[in-house]
């Protein structure tokens, strides 16, 4: 600052005369007025002889443009909260990335090539093993148990044979006597292979699996079809395999194991013999019930033994039918015997013809009397045949009649009358017993029709 | 004083910490919740390998008690199956084996015959036919036969309880039958009926 005449600035001046000159007048102010003063005024405000000097230079100017360049101050909780933002993201990435390491098969070319482990893999991998274990526990389980129920089956058929004989109205008693003390016989081996049997089929067929989650479609590892019925293809699968394998085979060995493997199929997931089967309760079972239950278990087994079996279940017994003829007859005519005709007259037979397509039954013959009622006879015979258990539908609409009250009258009979369809009733009881789920005790029918009986009725 | 950009320097902060708090819940929020149910998820599925790893144990045990009881009776299955199989080609044979079923009907005749009238005059053999669907055979067979009143009926029997394991006797069954009956006999007391019969005799493929 030049010029500076109070010295505040730049320093006091050195000597007294400098001193005398630059000593401030206010700080004497009686002496303010004195000349020494007026000339130290003077010399205050001119110097140097310029005029109108300030004794301050301009106010100095604020510069504007640095206030412009200082920004706020940066703001610290913006800072944290950038980075809870930048770590929570992060966070969230790595979460994900982890879940989907372990949970499912987004990252699956990472876990493979960085060999990270999948436990939903590892689980559904477990699973699979128990299914294919237990498939392996089924496999050998139903080919024993298509043993044992052919050993059953083989065993029954003679006590379905003894049965029958047992139970026909023409056996004689030695016959029935015998085929009795046969079927007693035949009992402790039929339970012994029915107890096997079905030993093996209650058991489960499925184990329970640990399942991720079955609900989730998006799930890669769920299973996709319900945990039984995948034990059920599974088995069933492996043995249609197995007989694949021999169907070409020209060994008898092999074909019968071929055989094996299907029936043993045909087993599994026949959930109509397993109930039937858990529903038996051998020792409580009459001769007629087990009669009626071995019947029943061939035709659910679907094997050899049910081919033959349905095949059976469809055999008219014309023998019987012939006797129940006979039976009708001499409620007609009380003399009616084969030798009696021509000392007594009455009813004689010339023909019979049976049909088992159509169930139609045509008897043909005559009836003679003394008197003239050969017709009453006749309309006798037919109500008679109506009222059988066995037969519907006969009828003879014309009627004829010869002779002379010497000779006595003759008349000429063709009756036509079909069999009742109890087989239709024994087919529909089959078909509701394999379709039906039971769950009560088996209503075990009493009912000994010519046809075999009634089978179980669920 | 102030000016404008830094006024604005100061509002964009503001705005910045509401935006990064409210970003900071959400993202807090959506990552907790996700991890927190798959980590239930985790911990259910290493659960459920631990019980897969029991059961299979346990399963492992089972697999061999059935393959050891399957392999113990094998050789008993087997002969079963072959005696089945044998007993099961003399009553639903492979193929209609009609000249079988010829040695057969004489057989029966010649039992018959020695205890009274049976003669089987003619069989005629018609086109078998196989039914895929109920997995076997029909053979159809026509005869003419003359028999007396017992024998008839016992025939009748033979054909009834056909298809026996015990008597091996080849599965028929009758179709149809005409029988005449007529006057007097060979035998006192006796008829002689002479029958047309048709039956189905069944084979396997």
């Amino acid at each position: 600052m030049a010029n500076t005449i109070t010295g505040t600035l730049e320093g006091a001046p050195e000597n007294p005369e400098e001193n005398k000159q630059n000593r401030n007048p206010l700080d004497n102010p009686g002496t303010a007025n004195k000349s020494d003063d007026s000339d130290f005024i003077k010399n205050l405000v001119s110097e140097s002889g310029a005029k109108n000097q300030n004794i301050l230079e301009a106010a100095p100017e604020v510069d504007q443009s640095l206030i412009e360049e200082v920004a706020p101050p940066a703001s610290v909780l913006v800072v944290l909260l950038k980075a809870a933002f930048g770590l929570l993201v992060i966070g969230g990435i790595a979460s994900f990335g982890f879940f989907a390491l372990q949970l499912t098969d987004y990252l699956q070319v990472i876990n493979q090539r960085l060999d990270i482990p999948n436990i939903a893999a590892d689980l559904s991998a477990k699973n699979q093993e128990i299914v294919s274990i237990q498939t392996n526990i089924n496999f050998y389980r139903y080919l024993q148990a298509k043993a044992y129920l052919d050993k059953f089956s083989y065993d029954a058929d003679s006590y379905i044979q003894n049965y029958e004989i047992y139970n026909s109205l023409t056996s004689s008693k030695a016959d029935r006597d015998k085929a009795k003390q046969a079927m007693a016989d035949s009992r402790p081996l039929l339970k012994e292979s029915f107890l096997a049997a079905r030993g093996k089929l209650i058991l489960p067929l499925s184990h329970s699996l640990v399942v991720n989650n079955v609900s989730d479609s998006s799930d890669p590892f769920a299973i996709s079809v319900s945990p039984d019925q995948q034990f059920i293809d599974g088995t069933v699968g492996k043995l249609r395999s197995k007989a694949d394998e021999l169907a070409n085979s020209t060994d008898a060995a092999a074909k019968l194991d071929y055989k094996n493997y299907l029936y043993a199929a045909n087993l599994v997931g026949n959930n109509a013999l397993r109930q039937i089967v858990a529903a038996i309760d051998f020792d409580k079972l009459s001769d007629e019930e087990l009669y009626d239950a071995i019947r029943l278990v061939d035709l659910l087994a679907v094997n050899d033994f049910s081919i033959i079996q349905k095949i059976k279940e469809f055999r008219v017994k014309w023998s019987d039918i012939i006797h129940e003829i006979d039976l009708r007859t001499i409620i007609a005519d009380e003399n009616y015997t084969k030798d009696n005709y021509d000392s007594y007259g009455g009813i004689r037979y010339t023909s019979y013809s049976f049909d088992t397509d159509s169930r139609q039954i045509s008897v043909v013959g005559e009836t003679r009397k003394n008197d003239t009622t050969t017709f009453t006879t006749i309309s006798n015979l037919i109500d008679s045949l109506n009222k059988s258990e066995l037969f519907e539908g006969a009828e003879m609409r014309s009627f004829s009649k010869s002779g002379s009250d010497l000779e006595g009258y003759t008349s000429s009979l063709r009756i036509s009358f079909y069999l009742k369809n109890l087989d239709q009733e024994v087919q529909n009881q089959a078909a509701a017993a394999a379709s039906q789920n039971v769950t009560n005790e088996p209503d075990l029918s009493e009912d000994d029709s010519m046809m075999g009986g009634d089978l179980l009725g669920m | 004083m102030e000016n404008l950009s830094y006024k604005l320097i100061v509002q964009h902060q503001a705005t910045q910490k509401k935006v990064y708090a409210f970003l900071c819940l959400v993202i807090l929020i959506a990552v907790g919740a996700y991890s927190y149910f798959q980590w239930q998820k985790y911990l259910n599925v290493k659960d459920g390998i631990m019980t897969d790893d029991v059961a299979i144990a346990e399963l492992n045990n089972s697999l061999t008690d059935e393959k050891n009881a399957y392999f113990t009776n094998k050789a008993n299955f087997d002969a079963l199956n072959k005696t089945i199989d044998g007993n099961s080609s003399n009553i639903l044979p492979k193929g209609d084996q009609y000249t079988e079923l010829t040695r057969q009907m004489d057989a029966i005749e010649d039992e018959l015959h020695k205890v009274g009238a049976f003669e089987i005059s003619n069989i005629d053999y018609g086109s078998p036919v196989f039914d895929e669907a109920l997995g076997f055979g029909t053979l159809p067979v026509r005869m003419n036969i003359k028999s007396s009143q017992e024998n008839f009926i016992k025939f009748l029997h033979m054909m009834e309880t056909s298809g026996s394991f015990a008597n091996t006797l080849r599965l028929m069954s009758i179709s149809s039958i005409r029988l005449t009956f007529e006057k007097g006999g060979i035998m006192s007391g006796s008829k002689m009926i002479t029958f047309s019969l048709q039956l189905n005799a069944y084979f396997q493929k």
